[in-house]
């Protein structure tokens, strides 16, 4: 972090390693969309680099990232359902990528997550991929509590039927 | 953590490794380029801050996928301007064609100039060679560095100047008649009747087949043999024609709806535009099936892109959008609003990701490398 704050690259090499990843995956997870995730975790993280003067070192770097990438990703999530044409038949918009062929993906676990419908997948990726709190979630979903406890059970139970 | 979360953590999402691989030396350059941070010396901090953002802007700018960072528009009208590119940029590159009463202008990364006078239309050939631009009842051939290469004239206007994908010929259409003459200038010849909008040529390798409207029909002609390969009935007079890159699709904009044909001029979809709306034109993409359509709705214009069976209405404006064209990598779509060009960036969830304004010195024509 040092080194970053220094403008080394090596230190900004290391935090994109460590840190870029999960945001990627996090971002596809609730976006569903390569390079919609492609585009917020690099948005995410230059916008972290850029802040990096105003960072409190005491406070790790990597939950200020995954802050900044979950409210993008949630950001363009919503701005992509609000951007559903209606009322033009033949060209229906079918905005959320329901065509995901879940079983493609390499690894079960990520397939299952990915075939989960908006409500439940959205707090499974920040509650077990991003680490936020119940309570952080429901913030950043505008959601109450237990909605987001209820999601996230229905979610699991999902998964679990899905993997078992 | 959980294990879910180990889980997780561990496996790698599509377009991960290749988006890691295009991301990475992004973020390198963007603290390269920046001055050393220091913690003490607030002075100079202050006094370099605007010039690394400057830097890193320029970077994201330059950067393709970094370019949306550059603005954001939402779909509702814009009430922001976009930004005005500057002097020394073009995104998506190549030059731009615009044509007014001012001149014929070309504008690449290098600003604007002036090649040629007050023309009516124009367009750039393949490989951006040559122009093609009409005055009146003349065609005149001129190079980008503006002199005269040949010109013919007929009786009544020549419109809609259509260079062949190989080069060899230009189609317009004057006087209700679709013609064609060589690129020399030479064998200008009737090809057929023809009026409304610009002939669209097939990209086909070793076929030259033009289609172009004739009433309310779509006819798609070879122009080696001068065979009429299909006429297609539709409900109104084509506003514009567009193939896919592939050549195995065939956009027809119309007033009030859009239809898709097949290369042998069968109906695949077509699609009422919603009432109040109307279509003003559209076009494929450079590369693959997606196209792009504009629409309006009283004194704004909206523009979709549409992929397959979705449609993303990306951008609604006040004014009229008269022409569209990718840029030639594809990767940006220039629109002519009145006398101004916008650039955007068509891209995914919200469709656009940068949009930047050319002062343009008239319409918007053309775009080659």
């Amino acid at each position: 972090m040092r080194a970053a704050l220094r403008g080394d690259t090596a230190g900004v090499d290391w935090l994109f390693r460590e840190h870029w990843p999960a945001a990627y995956r996090a971002a596809w997870l609730i976006v569903r969309d390569e390079a919609a995730a492609e585009d917020i975790a690099q948005e995410g993280f230059l916008a972290a680099l850029r802040a990096l003067d105003r960072f409190d070192r005491a406070r790790p770097f990597g939950p200020w990232l995954r802050t900044i990438v979950a409210r993008r990703a949630i950001d363009a999530a919503r701005a992509r359902a609000l951007r559903r044409e209606v009322g033009d038949e033949p060209l229906a918009a079918v905005v959320a990528r329901e065509d995901i062929d879940a079983p493609a993906l390499a690894d079960d676990v990520l397939a299952a997550v990915a075939a989960l419908p908006d409500d439940q997948r959205i707090p499974i990726a920040l509650r077990h991929l991003l680490g936020f709190t119940p309570g952080e979630i429901a913030e950043l979903l505008d959601l109450p509590r237990g909605t987001v406890n209820s999601r996230l059970r229905r979610g699991l139970d999902a998964l679990s039927e899905a993997l078992t | 953590m959980s294990d879910l979360g180990r889980r997780l953590r561990a496996a790698r999402a599509p377009g991960e490794e290749a988006a890691f691989r295009r991301a990475h030396p992004l973020a390198l350059a963007a603290v390269s380029a920046a001055p050393p941070r220091r913690r003490r010396g607030r002075r100079a901090l202050r006094t370099l801050a605007p010039l690394l953002t400057a830097l890193i802007a320029a970077g994201l700018l330059l950067t393709p996928a970094g370019a949306d960072v550059r603005s954001w528009i939402s779909d509702a009208v814009t009430s922001s301007k976009p930004a005005p590119v500057r002097a020394q940029t073009l995104p998506g590159g190549g030059r731009i064609l615009t044509a007014g009463r001012d001149g014929l202008f070309v504008r690449s990364a290098r600003g604007p100039r002036r090649i040629f006078g007050d023309v009516g239309e124009a367009a750039w050939s393949p490989r951006g060679l040559f122009v093609a631009a009409t005055r009146g009842i003349e065609l005149i051939a001129v190079s980008p560095r503006g002199e005269r290469r040949w010109s013919l004239h007929h009786r009544a206007p020549i419109r809609h100047p259509r260079w062949a994908p190989s080069g060899y010929q230009i189609a317009y259409l004057s006087g209700g008649s679709v013609f064609l003459v060589d690129g020399d200038g030479s064998d200008d010849a009737r090809l057929g009747a023809a009026d409304g909008a610009a002939p669209a040529w097939r990209p086909a390798r070793g076929h030259s087949q033009l289609a172009y409207a004739r009433g309310r029909s779509v006819v798609l002609r070879d122009t080696i043999d001068h065979r009429v390969l299909f006429a297609t009935r539709v409900a109104r007079r084509p506003l514009a024609l567009s193939w896919s890159a592939d050549g195995e699709r065939l956009l027809v904009v119309e007033r009030d709806r859009i239809q898709l044909l097949n290369q042998f001029g069968a109906r695949l979809r077509t699609s009422h535009a919603p009432a109040g709306t109307r279509n003003v034109t559209g076009t494929f993409a450079r590369s693959g099936r997606d196209w792009t359509l504009v629409r309006t709705q009283g004194a704004s214009s909206r523009l979709m892109l549409v992929s397959g069976q979705d449609t993303l209405k990306v951008l609604e404006l006040a004014g009229r959008v008269g022409a569209i064209t990718y840029s030639p990598r594809g990767d940006w779509l220039a629109l002519g609003v009145g006398r101004s060009v916008w650039l955007v960036r068509p891209g995914y969830h919200a469709g656009l990701r940068g949009v930047h304004t050319v002062p343009a010195h008239g319409r918007l024509m053309d775009w080659a490398p």
